[in-house]
């Protein structure tokens, strides 16, 4: 399985490793791939490819997104593509579906407790089913399209 | 005592955090401050203090794990750590108003650890001697995300 990760640093890209580590836990032919708009550094041997975009959110910058997000996705050609955030893993969800990826998973991060992410925002409005990692999101614009998960307990 | 000040990788500055700690802190404490992209001078001086800007996730971990009192922003991968080490750490969040992040989200995850009584509001620290430790690790997996995934 191809699967296209595509996040911002911080608590973002915490999360998509944890996710992308459960995938090679068993087995390592899932091909992953990420996505990032930072230079930060990824020391864990997980992804196959990272592919690093501009960080700016306006001007040029904020399409090199759209356009980095169509290369890629045409270039490796994912069966799944997953975002914990922020706005270029939506680009991301956006271009994926235009391009017609049938698989696409945008999970809200978890410091989301009450409220959903600009981002979260639009991909509902669009139509995709957003993950969200407490309940207390879940009632949060009529539940359309918001599925729980959950991901935090006692040891 | 050994004090672990964290401030994640977000790109704005977080002067706030460094100048609450400079008023707790002893000059017998051993600092270690990870700054990010804040720029800030003022800790005592006689204070054994280490800066730097950014960390290594190991070295991050390290210092998180080998501290008596761990200090950070409210970032989500910062607090699930402590989380997961089984630390209590002292917690100030970034507020927009101040500039400091893009929103005021960081409440939220900061307010969740407040209610579960997993984190200290740095505000209503009078002094470093406090239990850093909580008494139960937790653990944030995907596992189920994983599922989901494969099964669809």
């Amino acid at each position: 399985m191809k699967i296209l990760f595509s996040t911002s640093p911080g608590g973002h890209l915490s999360q998509t490793l944890k996710l992308a580590k459960e995938f090679i836990i068993e087995d390592r032919k899932n091909l992953l791939i990420l996505i990032i708009n930072s230079h930060t550094e990824i020391e864990d041997d997980v992804f196959s490819e990272i592919i690093r975009v501009p960080m700016k959110k306006r001007g040029i910058g904020f399409f090199t997104y759209w356009l980095s997000s169509l290369c890629q996705i045409k270039n490796y050609k994912p069966d799944v593509i997953v975002s914990f955030g922020a706005g270029n893993g939506a680009i991301t969800c956006i271009v994926g579906r235009f391009l017609g990826v049938k698989k696409i998973y945008f999970i809200e991060s978890f410091s989301r407790v009450n409220t959903m992410s600009l981002s979260g925002k639009i991909l509902q409005m669009l139509n995709f089913v957003i993950y969200v990692q407490h309940e207390s999101v879940r009632g949060w614009l009529g539940k359309k399209n918001l599925k729980y998960v959950k991901t935090f307990k006692i040891k | 005592m050994k004090i672990y000040v964290t401030c994640g990788s977000d790109s704005h500055k977080f002067e706030r955090i460094f100048k609450m700690v400079q008023l707790l802190v002893k000059p017998e404490d051993d600092i270690v401050m990870q700054m990010g992209a804040t720029n800030f001078d003022c800790i005592v001086e006689k204070n054994n203090t280490i800066k730097f800007d950014f960390l290594k996730k190991d070295q991050h971990l390290y210092y998180m794990n080998n501290s008596d009192l761990v200090i950070s922003h409210a970032g989500a991968g910062t607090l699930m750590e402590c989380w997961q080490c089984g630390i209590k750490p002292i917690v100030l969040p970034r507020l927009k108003k101040y500039d400091e992040h893009i929103n005021d989200h960081q409440l939220e995850i900061y307010n969740f650890g407040l209610e579960r009584k997993i984190l200290y509001a740095l505000q209503d620290i009078q002094c470093f001697n406090i239990q850093g430790r909580l008494g139960n690790k937790y653990v944030h997996k995907f596992d189920k995300v994983k599922d989901l995934i494969c099964q669809a």
